[in-house]
């Protein structure tokens, strides 16, 4: 499903990142990476482990700099942080000394918005995600779970237009990432932002994203639409469509599917 | 019957030969030296003061190694603090310590006993008040020129003083506070002045510099003569109020609470090396003696203030040492003992002396109360008066030994008697004349 | 671990059977109050032991107590001695006490400062991180003669030696701190548009408490000993200059006497510390210091 929009949201253009090994050896992490993104698409970055998938959203989130090529947001250059596109970190990033609130309202206390305006805010997203009564509450006292609720919480609450996650559930159990894949999709759903999500979870992948990019050894190899629909249930995600999506994406990531394909499958995808 | 002449004449020649024999013999016997033996003796001192530092006149002069006496370590351990005696003869790192008396009489209770005086050989007077030389305040002794009695010139340069700072070691205090008998003359007490404690060679280093410091009361008598001698002025002093107020309260409580300084001795080694002690002793008597004498008293004055010099890093010269032994510090000769420390009429009788302090560090807790063997402690009455026999047994001998005819070995007995008589050994004296009389 | 018991063994009590039965009487009838008595008490007895064994050089407990009592209020001894006025030994402790409060005091906010500072300033660090090995390798108790000749004998020259102490040990602990403050939250906060003073009001700071109240405690334990040398070397007052008077007389019980109050002050100190930390760390799973 594509939200209408004129103009793009983020923009790459041959955005390439290279680190200097130790041994003065040269190491691309990205390569000649091109992509154009619309408002309010749920975007995907998919890859094996090492492979330049945080790179690629540190590029975006302004923590990493490209050594060659242009990455833009809503037409401005990416030249550092920036509140207008917050991320939701692998690890545990909620800040322990604060309480759960306080950690909601970071983004607007910076911007110097006034308490009261903070509270309705961070009540808002606390309700959303489900912890309003845990406002009060250290964090330490919430479960991982909870606590990653609390970091969409946060992001959510800076109204930015572009949310970057760097596999934010992957230390989770499945049960509990399942629940928080609706939640996530609750909140794009109402927000209508832009969202990049980067997870080495096909199904994850296919469960969230309408598209997916995938990237291998620092390339970006494939640009797959996934044009399924929502939401993405079992049934759904088991149709000849959804499994040619996942076939095609092993395949770009060099993995060999010694299953044949199921009947129609090459015409169910339309590249 | 004719008797052979032959065998005659060999028996006659043994006969001979073993009288002369037997006759070497008991000469031989009766002639010998003695001989003086060696031994060791472990001992220390804190180099402060001219009567600590007293000792390392016999050191330098060879006056020990006269006696058989070895030092060890060479030359004596120098102290690099007033306490560490204490803490050193307690553990018995030390058979001997010079070490001023009020020091250790708060350890009466514990280990005090076992370590008693043997010999004391001065009094302190250098309790002094002392002014800075560009302060406006007059001294006692300025006031009496003008023909005030010493009562009430000291009433005026005492009053002046109220509220002001004293700067003075704490350890002076550490003897019963001699300040406030002082002070007492201008109707203060401590209590009146404000006290800053420093060190006596900071309070000396810091008299040198005009308006740091106006009155102070140093401890040691070398320090206090080097400020004497660098213009600062007796404000109240020991000495003024013993010679013109001599039979004031004031006077009265300064003798009674002044102290000695001793030779202090461990009572294992008094005992079981008995006559080493005696010629330990010995050794300070012929200090004092050289000290005295007018043609070596430059040179033993050197040798002490030479000493502290070293060790204080003072600036003191030999005449400061001579003014500290006659008038600040005097000391007791040999001659002099038996008017002065043993002389019941004298202010200086030290039973009396010891027991008064023993009852002041009761009254101020020092001491728990109750009964203490001072007798049994100053031991230095004990080696006295066996030292006073020994001479009197040895004018004796020589008075004998004059009379009798002697051969030239005897001769030589006495000549050697009468040179450890010079040199206060009186039992060694007795022994050669006993050697030469036998 | 279930101990069976041996098939000689007589049968226990039920409810003690495959527990150990020392530990299950400890644990029921002796209390954790209980056994901090008793392990006071036998330090107490072994003290007294020490006393009998060597009375020229420990003074008994019944001693020290009675020193205690003599003289904390006022002193006659100290009185006798020119010493305080009649003021017992607590116008010292009162001394020192303050002296160290306010030299670990002002010592922590210099030291804190300057190496929380000193992260996100690194010409800051440039210029400190030198000095700080420096003074850092040499022990601060041959600084003592050189306060004293610069400061002179005033209270000054102790402060600011607690103080000078405490600052080298803050600041190379607030930077280990600030250092070990985890990127992630660093990158979040600028991801959610922080800026550098945003950064350091609200993640260095709080982030770097856990590590800062341990170092506190450990400037604490010093400064009490650093005071306490400071005024052997030309003080007026205060517990180390009684002490060192004491030693001048060799008086055993009032060394005692004057080291365990001084022992007494820096855990009651330490313990509001613990205390205070307990508020600023309630948000750690443990609300301990680090």
């Amino acid at each position: 499903m594509n939200r209408a929009c004129s103009g793009s949201a983020v923009e790459l253009e041959h955005v390439s990142c290279y680190f200097r090994h130790r041994s003065g050896e040269l190491v691309p992490a990205l390569e000649d990476v091109s992509f154009r993104v619309e408002p309010g698409q749920f975007v995907c970055i998919l890859g094996r482990s090492g492979h330049g998938k945080t790179t690629l959203l540190r590029v975006l989130a302004g923590l990493q700099r490209v050594t060659r090529g242009r990455a833009l947001v809503f037409g401005r250059p990416i030249a550092g942080p920036g509140s207008d596109r917050p991320m939701v970190f692998q690890q545990d990033t909620v800040f322990p000394w604060m309480h759960v609130r306080a950690n909601v309202e970071f983004a607007l206390r910076v911007k110097g918005v006034s308490k009261r305006e903070r509270r309705a805010v961070s009540d808002r997203w606390l309700r959303a995600v489900g912890l309003k009564r845990f406002a009060d509450s250290w964090p330490r006292e919430l479960s991982g779970g909870m606590r990653k609720r609390v970091a969409l919480a946060a992001v959510l609450a800076s109204d930015a237009d572009v949310w970057l996650m760097d596999e934010p559930f992957g230390s989770l159990d499945y049960f509990t990432r399942r629940g928080l894949h609706d939640v996530l999709l609750d909140l794009w759903t109402e927000a209508e932002k832009t969202v990049f999500f980067v997870t080495h979870d096909i199904e994850e992948a296919l469960i969230l994203a309408d598209r997916i990019l995938v990237i291998r050894w620092g390339r970006l190899v494939e640009d797959l639409p996934v044009d399924l629909p929502r939401p993405r249930t079992e049934e759904v995600r088991a149709t000849p469509k959804a499994v040619a999506v996942s076939r095609l994406i092993l395949q770009r990531l060099g993995v060999e599917t010694a299953v044949a394909e199921p009947a129609g499958a090459a015409d169910a995808l339309e590249v | 019957m004719r008797v052979p002449l032959l065998p005659s004449l060999f028996l006659l020649i043994a006969i001979g030969l073993a009288l002369a024999a037997g006759a070497a013999a008991a000469g031989g016997a009766t002639t010998a030296a003695p001989g003086i033996p060696k031994a060791t003796v472990k001992f220390g001192y804190y180099p402060c003061c001219a009567d600590t530092s007293l000792p390392v006149i016999g050191i330098r002069r060879g006056f020990f190694r006269d006696v058989g006496i070895t030092i060890s370590p060479s030359g004596g351990h120098q102290f690099s603090q007033a306490a560490q005696f204490l803490p050193a003869m307690q553990r018995g790192d030390f058979d001997a310590v010079t070490a001023f008396s009020t020091t250790w009489l708060s350890t009466l209770n514990t280990f005090g006993m076992n370590l008693p005086p043997v010999l004391l050989y001065d009094v302190y007077l250098g309790r002094d008040i002392l002014v800075a030389p560009n302060s406006p305040l007059k001294t006692a002794l300025q006031y009496m020129k003008s023909g005030m009695s010493y009562r009430a010139a000291a009433r005026r340069a005492v009053a002046a003083i109220k509220g002001k700072t004293i700067f003075t070691d704490p350890f002076a205090g550490a003897q019963p506070p001699y300040y406030d008998i002082l002070l007492s003359y201008g109707g203060l007490t401590s209590k009146d002045i404000k006290f800053t404690f420093l060190s006596d060679e900071k309070i000396l280093a810091a008299s040198a510099t005009p308006g740091r410091m106006e009155l102070a009361f140093p401890l040691a008598a070398p320090v206090l003569v080097a400020m004497i001698r660098g213009g600062w002025r007796p404000l109240i002093d020991m000495n003024s109020i013993l010679k013109y107020d001599g039979k004031s309260p004031q006077a009265a409580e300064l003798m009674k609470e002044t102290g000695n300084q001793t030779v202090m001795m461990q009572r294992s080694f008094l005992e079981q090396q008995h006559d080493t002690a005696l010629r330990f002793v010995s050794v300070f008597y012929r200090s004092m003696a050289y000290q005295r004498n007018p043609k070596t008293a430059p040179i033993a004055n050197k040798i002490v203030a030479d000493t502290i010099n070293a060790a204080q890093g003072l600036k003191l010269i030999p005449a400061d040492i001579g003014v500290v032994y006659s008038q600040v510090d005097p000391l007791f000769p040999w001659e002099e003992q038996a008017k002065t420390v043993w002389n019941p009429k004298s202010p200086f009788y030290a039973p009396k002396g010891y027991a008064s302090a023993v009852q002041a560090l009761i009254a101020n807790k020092s001491l728990p109360e109750r009964s203490y063997d001072l007798k049994r402690f100053l031991a230095a009455r004990q080696l006295y008066a066996e030292m006073v026999g020994l001479q009197k047994q040895a004018k004796s001998l020589f008075a004998r030994t004059a009379k009798a005819k002697l051969d030239s070995r005897r001769k030589q007995l006495v000549a050697q008697a009468r040179r450890f008589y010079a040199w206060y050994d009186f039992l060694d004296a007795v022994r050669y004349l006993k050697a030469a009389s036998s | 671990m279930e101990v069976k018991p041996s098939p000689l063994a007589p049968p226990l009590p039920h409810a003690w059977r495959g527990r150990r039965p020392w530990a299950a009487l400890a644990r029921r009838s002796v209390g954790p109050v209980a056994l901090q008595t008793i392990g006071f008490a036998v330090a107490i007895g072994l003290w007294e032991v020490a006393a009998l064994l060597k009375p020229a050089t420990v003074p008994t407990p019944a001693a020290v107590g009675r020193d205690l009592l003599d003289n904390f209020v006022g002193s006659v001894y100290l009185q006798a001695h020119g010493l305080g006025g009649g003021r017992g030994y607590w116008y010292d402790v009162i001394y020192t006490t303050r002296n160290v409060l306010v030299g670990v005091g002002l010592g922590t906010a210099i030291g804190v400062a300057l190496g929380l500072l000193s992260v996100p300033v690194p010409v800051l660090a440039q210029v400190l991180n030198p000095i700080a090995a420096t003074f850092g390798a040499a022990p601060i108790f041959v600084a003592a003669p050189f306060f004293l000749v610069w400061f002179g004998v005033v209270p000054t020259a102790q402060v600011l030696m607690v103080a000078f102490y405490t600052a080298l040990l803050l600041y190379i602990f607030s930077r280990r701190a600030a250092d070990n403050v985890a990127a992630e939250y660093l990158e979040s906060a600028v991801s959610l548009g922080a800026k550098r003073l945003h950064v350091f009001r609200w993640i260095f700071v709080p982030g770097t408490v856990p590590e800062l109240v341990g170092a506190l405690r450990i400037a604490l334990a010093g400064a009490w000993g650093l005071e306490a040398i400071a005024e052997l070397l030309g003080a007026q007052h205060g517990i180390g200059f009684l002490i060192n008077f004491y030693a001048e007389v060799y008086g055993l019980v009032g060394m005692t006497s004057l080291t365990l109050l001084l022992g007494c002050v820096a855990i009651v100190c330490d313990g509001v510390v613990v205390l205070a930390s307990r508020t600023l760390l309630r948000w750690t799973a443990s609300g301990r210091v680090v």
